[in-house]
């Protein structure tokens, strides 16, 4: 495990450049470039708000910042578990020419997705400062520990599903399919109420995600979630960190003959 | 001291060849193809190799023969299925030279991804941009994507980068093939300049008469094994001689 970190240290400014070129290439040539990471979550929750708000006759100004607190979150979990299947693949051509550590592209994957989150968090801030001045205020910091802890869940999960793929090519497409089954099953674009009125509760107690989400979006909102709450979600989060770090150590030498 | 050493040395790859629904539904569909009886590669096959601290190897031998597998497993990529390797020293090596750029990005960019991946910190890097530059000559090239560049003018690139690291060990796999004259000249100067300093190289290479000018020994490999090992000229009669029957 310490030589992990270790051998991950060693090609930090490999890395930190990667990281860089992709956040840099992702809106090549795009006129608002990296305004779109803001932009998308934002159109979507006020499309997806919109809708439920007359589907539901639920207000759109509480409904809108919940979908957005929790869709963001959402699509950096499940989008880095996706980016992450092929990340050796898309490093083929840098693990078969140097001797750069394989354990920095699933990192490289997380943390290009975590700074597009942090992107359009910064951005709810502001939006949210418009629609609920009375609930903005110091709490909302600790999104920043909740952040944290999704943080390494994300690594443990991109760490995971990268070496799947390699031995397994089905899974991608497949882990697609599960993602969008958690996507609606977790309440994100609706409340988890209405699965507990129905006496689904289960459906979400159950759900690793719900946990992930609970400690990022709840703070975002302007409240605390309980402390139970942060127990499941640090357990789960260093479970499959734990997990997604001897993944990889076991496979460290293998990945090369997979690609 | 650099050194690197071998102890019978075995590389296995397994081949995938991946079962189709068409195989699982018709049974010996694939008879005519006898690739995924043999599921494994014995890439190389028990080599024992002693390359000491001044020591210009040149690795020849037919395609397949496992001569890039060797620089790749010298090179730490590759790790030996079974018997024991040791290296000492810092190792530059250049595969496949045209892969390993980012093709959308300058010249610049390359020279310091490369650079960064051979373990160079940023400083170092960047104080040794100017020498390699110079020492290519893509001159303003150098502002345009590297996906512009012909073959020659990466090679250009990669080479520069590989040996201005002043790496302990160079491991060179056919890589000036696609430069011009004036640049192999130059190339082939710095190698030997590189040799003063008492390192390691080694060459892949299917030209006889580099492997003569540039090296004091050679290894011939067929089939994953050391067929013949010692005086370039010597070996590389041999293996003509050998080829030419």
């Amino acid at each position: 495990m310490k030589q992990y970190f270790s051998e991950i240290f060693e090609y930090r400014y490999v890395l930190i450049s990667l990281v860089k070129r992709d956040l840099m290439g992702k809106y090549r040539r795009s006129r608002l470039g990296v305004l779109w990471s803001v932009l998308t979550p934002l159109g979507l929750a006020a499309v997806v708000g919109g809708v439920y708000g007359i589907l539901f006759g639920t207000s759109p100004q509480t409904l809108i910042p919940m979908i957005f607190a929790g869709l963001n979150p959402w699509v950096f979990m499940s989008g880095t578990a996706d980016n992450a299947t092929m990340t050796f693949t898309a490093a083929e051509s840098y693990i078969k020419q140097s001797t750069v550590t394989t354990y920095i592209f699933p990192l490289r994957t997380v943390l290009t997705n975590f700074l597009t989150l942090s992107y359009s968090i910064l951005a709810f801030f502001c939006v949210y400062l418009f629609f609920q001045p009375n609930l903005f205020g110091p709490k909302m910091l600790m999104c920043i520990p909740g952040l944290l802890i999704m943080y390494f869940f994300s690594w443990g999960l991109a760490n995971i599903t990268s070496v799947i793929n390699m031995n397994f090519r089905d899974f991608a497409p497949m882990q697609s399919l599960i993602l969008q089954g958690f996507f609606y099953a977790t309440p994100i674009i609706y409340d988890a109420q209405i699965l507990k009125d129905r006496g689904y509760q289960f459906v979400y107690l159950i759900n690793p995600f719900y946990y992930m989400l609970e400690v990022v979006r709840k703070p975002m909102l302007g409240y605390i979630p309980g402390w139970r709450c942060y127990v499941a979600a640090v357990g789960v989060a260093a479970a499959v960190f734990l997990v997604g770090a001897f993944v990889q150590i076991r496979n460290r030498k293998k990945i090369v003959y997979l690609l | 001291m650099s050194r690197v050493l071998l102890e019978h040395v075995d590389l296995v790859f397994n081949v995938n060849r991946e079962k189709r629904i068409k195989d699982i539904i018709i049974p010996g569909s694939n008879r005519f193809s006898d690739f995924n009886k043999g599921k494994t590669v014995h890439a190389l096959n028990d080599i024992c190799l002693d390359i000491k601290e001044g020591e210009r190897l040149a690795v020849v031998g037919h395609n397949g023969a496992g001569k890039s597998t060797l620089l790749r497993l010298i090179s730490n990529i590759y790790h030996p299925t079974s018997g024991r390797m040791t290296v000492d020293g810092r190792i530059s090596g250049l595969f496949e030279f045209s892969t390993g750029f980012e093709m959308e990005q300058s010249g610049w960019d390359n020279i310091y991804l490369r650079g960064l991946m051979l373990g160079e910190t940023p400083e170092g890097i960047l104080g040794k941009m100017g020498e390699i530059a110079e020492f290519c000559e893509l001159g303003s090239f150098l502002n345009m994507p590297v996906k512009y560049y012909s073959s020659g003018m990466l090679i250009r690139l990669a080479f520069s980068v590989s040996t201005a690291i002043h790496p302990d060990i160079l491991l060179l796999d056919e890589a000036l093939a696609a430069g011009d004259a004036a640049f192999i000249q130059k190339a082939q100067d710095r190698m030997k300049q590189l040799m003063e300093e008492s390192r390691i190289l080694v060459l892949v290479t299917h030209s006889m008469d580099t492997a003569i000018s540039l090296c004091n020994r050679c290894i011939w490999l067929d089939k994953g094994r050391v067929v013949k090992d010692g005086d370039p000229k010597k070996v590389t009669e041999s293996y003509i001689g050998y080829i030419s029957k």
